[in-house]
Order: C-alpha cells, then sequence, then structure tokens
C-alpha cells in the first residue's frame, strides 16, 4: 500500500472502496454547493481505476476458474474471498473507529516532536 | 478628466512568487557523484528559491566543494551529525524565509517541480505541507525496477486517493515544502525515529494542519541499486514505520482517516509478511503447488494503475518490463518488514543508527 510496506491486497481493497466512494463524496458536496472541477476530475480518475482493477480481478477469477485443474467447479472460494476480506477490513475499521471514540473524550497534549 | 496618480495601475516589474520566500535545504554526507546535478536543478527551476543551502554533514569526498561549484551556499558542522534530520535540522536554525523546502541530494527535479510544488502551500494558509511524486532516475537493476513500480502504483493510486480525503500517508522526505514556522513549531525534523519525515507528517495531523500531495510535482531521486543498499533502506522505513506506530498511536487513534489508514497499513503489512514467506509455501507443500498462484494473482489489478501513470509518461514498455521486479521486491519488503516487528516489538531492540543507503 506504501513503498516499502508489503501488503495482501487488504489495503488495497481499503482503498478500492475509497476511491470508489470519491465520485459520490464530490456529488454531496456539489450538491451543498461546493463545487470543485479539479477534484471532480480526481475523483473520476480515482474511480475509474478502482473500476478497471475490479474488472482485472474479475478477469483473474474467471481465468482461475478456467485454467487451474479443480478450480472451475466451485464457486464458493471465488466468492467467499472478498467477502472474508470485506469483513476483515469492516472489523479493523470499526475496531481503530471505537477507539478512537473513546481516545477522543481524553485530553492529549501534543508536544514538539 | 484627470486620472489621480494613485489609482493608474503600476506595471508590475516583478510579481511576488512563493519560491522568492523560499529556502531549499538539501543534507548531503559523501554524495560527491549526485551533489551538483542536484544543485543545478534546484537552481534551473521555473521559479528558483531565494537560497539553496547544502549541508555538507562532515562529507570526506569533496561534497562541499563541489556543492559550493555548483552555486550553493555550503554549511558544514563541526561532526557529522549522525542523521538526515541531524543535518537538516542544522540548516533549519537560520532560516528566516516563510517556507523550508527539503531535498535529499541524491534527487533532481522536474524544471516546474519546486513552483508546482508551492501552490498549495501559497493558496491555503493551513497546509504545513506539500510533498511531490517520486519516479526513480534510474530503472535498470531488478531493485529499480520494483521500486519504479511500487513508486508508480503508490503515487498514482494510493495517495491521490488519501490527498483527496485530506491526508497523504507521508510528506515523503526526499522532496516536500513547509510553512517554516510549522516545521520549527514542531521542534523541526525529529531523530527519535529512523522516518523522520513520517514522524513529522503525523506531528503535524495531530497539531491540527494540513499536507497536500501534488502530483504535477516530479522528482527524480535514485533508488538504491543493489541488495546492500536497498536493504539498508528497507531496514531505515520498516523499523521507522513500526516506531512511528509506537510513538505516535495516541494521537493518530483520535484522527478517524489516518487511524484507520495506519491500521489498515499495520495490520496488512504484518499479515501479508507472514502470509508471503510463511504460509502459502506451507501451503504449497501441503494441498498443491498451484497455491504458488497467490503471489502474482493480482498482477493484472496491480497493472491498471501502473499502466495508467506509464501511459501518461511515455513508459508503458518500461513499466511492463519491469513488473516482475515488483514481485520479487515486495517478497524483501515482506522479509524486511518481519524484522523490524520482531526487533522492535518483541526483542524490543529498537534501531537507533541512521544507516544512509539512498
Amino acid at each position: 500500500m506504501t513503498a516499502g510496506l508489503p501488503g495482501t491486497g487488504l489495503g488495497g481493497l481499503f482503498y478500492l472502496l475509497l476511491a470508489l466512494a470519491m465520485p459520490v463524496i464530490e456529488l454531496v458536496r456539489t450538491l451543498r454547493g461546493d463545487h470543485s472541477a479539479e477534484r471532480w476530475r480526481l475523483a473520476l480518475t480515482q474511480a475509474g481505476i478502482a473500476l478497471g482493477i475490479v474488472g482485472a480481478t474479475v478477469g483473474v477469477v474467471v481465468a482461475v476458474r478456467l485454467l487451474v485443474p479443480g478450480a472451475g467447479g466451485d464457486l464458493t472460494l471465488a466468492l467467499l474471498a472478498p467477502l472474508v476480506a470485506l469483513g476483515v477490513l469492516s472489523l479493523l475499521a470499526a475496531v481503530v473507529g471505537t477507539w478512537g471514540a473513546v481516545a477522543r473524550r481524553r485530553p492529549l497534549e501534543v508536544g514538539p516532536a | 478628466m484627470e486620472i489621480p496618480p494613485q489609482v493608474v495601475p503600476a506595471a508590475p516589474r516583478h510579481r511576488a512568487r512563493p519560491a522568492d520566500d523560499l529556502t531549499v535545504i538539501v543534507p548531503a554526507y559523501n554524495e560527491a557523484a549526485s551533489i551538483a546535478d542536484t544543485v543545478r536543478s534546484i537552481l534551473g527551476q521555473s521559479t528558483p528559491p531565494a537560497r539553496v543551502v547544502v549541508v555538507d554533514d562532515f562529507s570526506t569526498d569533496g561534497t562541499g566543494d563541489l556543492a559550493r561549484a555548483a552555486g550553493a551556499e555550503v554549511l558544514r558542522p563541526d561532526a557529522n551529525t549522525g542523521s538526515k534530520a541531524g543535518a537538516q535540522n542544522v540548516a533549519l536554525t537560520m532560516v528566516e524565509t516563510t517556507y523550508t523546502m527539503a531535498i535529499d541530494a541524491d534527487t533532481t527535479l522536474a524544471p516546474d517541480a519546486l513552483e508546482l510544488l508551492m501552490e498549495p502551500l501559497a493558496a491555503d494558509e493551513t497546509v504545513v505541507a506539500a510533498c511531490g511524486f517520486v519516479v526513480p532516475r534510474h530503472v535498470s537493476t531488478v531493485w529499480e525496477r520494483g521500486r519504479y513500480t511500487e513508486y508508480l502504483l503508490s503515487f498514482t493510486f494510493y495517495k491521490p486517493t488519501q490527498d483527496h480525503f485530506g491526508t497523504p500517508l507521508i510528506s515523503s522526505g526526499c522532496f516536500s515544502a513547509y510553512r517554516t514556522a510549522a516545521l520549527k513549531a514542531a521542534g523541526g525534523w525529529s531523530e527519535r525515529t529512523r522516518a523522520e519525515d513520517m514522524d513529522l507528517t503525523w506531528t503535524f495531523y495531530q497539531a491540527g494542519h494540513r499536507v497536500r500531495f501534488v502530483p504535477e510535482a516530479v522528482c527524480y531521486p535514485i533508488e538504491p541499486h543493489d541488495l546492500d543498499f536497498l536493504g539498508k533502506q528497507l531496514r531505515r522505513w520498516s523499523h521507522g514505520f513500526v516506531q512511528n506506530v509506537a510513538l505516535h498511536w495516541r494521537g493518530i487513534v483520535r484522527l478517524p482517516f489516518l487511524g484507520t489508514v495506519v491500521g489498515v497499513a499495520l495490520f496488512d503489512a504484518v499479515v501479508a509478511s507472514l502470509v508471503y514467506l510463511f504460509v502459502l509455501p506451507l501451503l504449497a507443500v501441503l494441498l498443491s503447488p498451484w497455491v504458488l498462484l497467490a503471489y502474482v494473482v493480482d498482477v493484472p489489478a496491480v497493472l491498471v494503475p501502473v499502466l495508467v501513470a506509464a501511459r501518461r509518461r511515455g513508459e508503458v514498455g518500461r513499466a511492463l518490463a519491469s513488473l516482475p521486479s515488483f514481485l520479487v521486491l515486495r517478497l524483501v519488503n515482506g522479509l524486511y518488514m518481519l524484522e523490524a516487528l520482531v526487533t522492535e516489538v518483541v526483542l524490543r531492540r529498537p534501531l537507533e543508527v541512521y544507516e544512509k543507503g539512498h
């Protein structure tokens, strides 16, 4: 996800969801009167890349089911993997979010480095 | 009717530009091979900075003389400061301009990079740091090619997305600009972790400041060409990441987006290291060799943003040829991340020495 850090694809999935959400967020901002052509261009570009990644991933799943012996019969694994990843990601976001909400109730002094 | 003299607009002789109020700091230790190119690249910008200060950190190879000959001011401390952060802080005490920029001594810039990087700082008072797009200058060895792919992926998909949500994870140390007052208020570049750029960025966020990513501002650092240099760099990065999470977690967990980004990155890095290095080989032996496909199964997905970036740069062939190296590099990333986690968290032996490795 970040240069030098390894990733399983969970981080990739996180950014995929964020990128797909960007046009929706921009639409809300625009409807509220905060329009920015520059932000719209970025949102559509990132969402386009995200859709390309989704398409490529679906293509890989189809190819693996056709080419790998024993992988063609059962769709369960192909459907289960992204669901498990989504579940782990949601759980992680929920834990961090709850933790943050609790932490924000207590004061914290931020000093210089 | 005669127009009063005071309302006649005077033709501007020179419009004030942010770069006129900018000091560029270049920390350098034994960088004779690259320092002149770096200084010339800065002075040749479309909007050159007011000052270029090279901190010759007690080099033994004539770095200071070469920097001076190329047109930079040169500062030489009485002894080696021991780290990039230390060298930068030597110069920071003398900075009087509104803006400060840090550029690595092995990094050159696109001709308009400096001008573009200054735009968000000049336009918005709440922005205190800005970073640019990084592309390896040389793309030849397996490690340079791997890093090239990694950067295209990261700076085309992840970082612009982070920026849209107002939180680029790191304002990269090799090419970043800062509002000097905020930088000094943060205490400059801290030497308490091995990733001073991550430390500074997260310190800014906790102080309520904003950081921007400017993809149009491109810089070209020299990336590690062999495993020895790469190892030193990855040790700094992976230990630095773990050290920064340990140092800042109480503060960043209060910031919902940053907390989630760091949480996902940490979890993913730990799991990926274990999966790549242990789980997949074990499953391949126990279940089926086809499990090894997992090492490459995401290649088409990775290719999408990489090819988008490569097409913009006219480098599609180079990107395609470099992709296999990325698969090798991420295994090495996993190895160093695991080493950092074990050393820092389990053995409680923090990396305290700054080892130069580009």
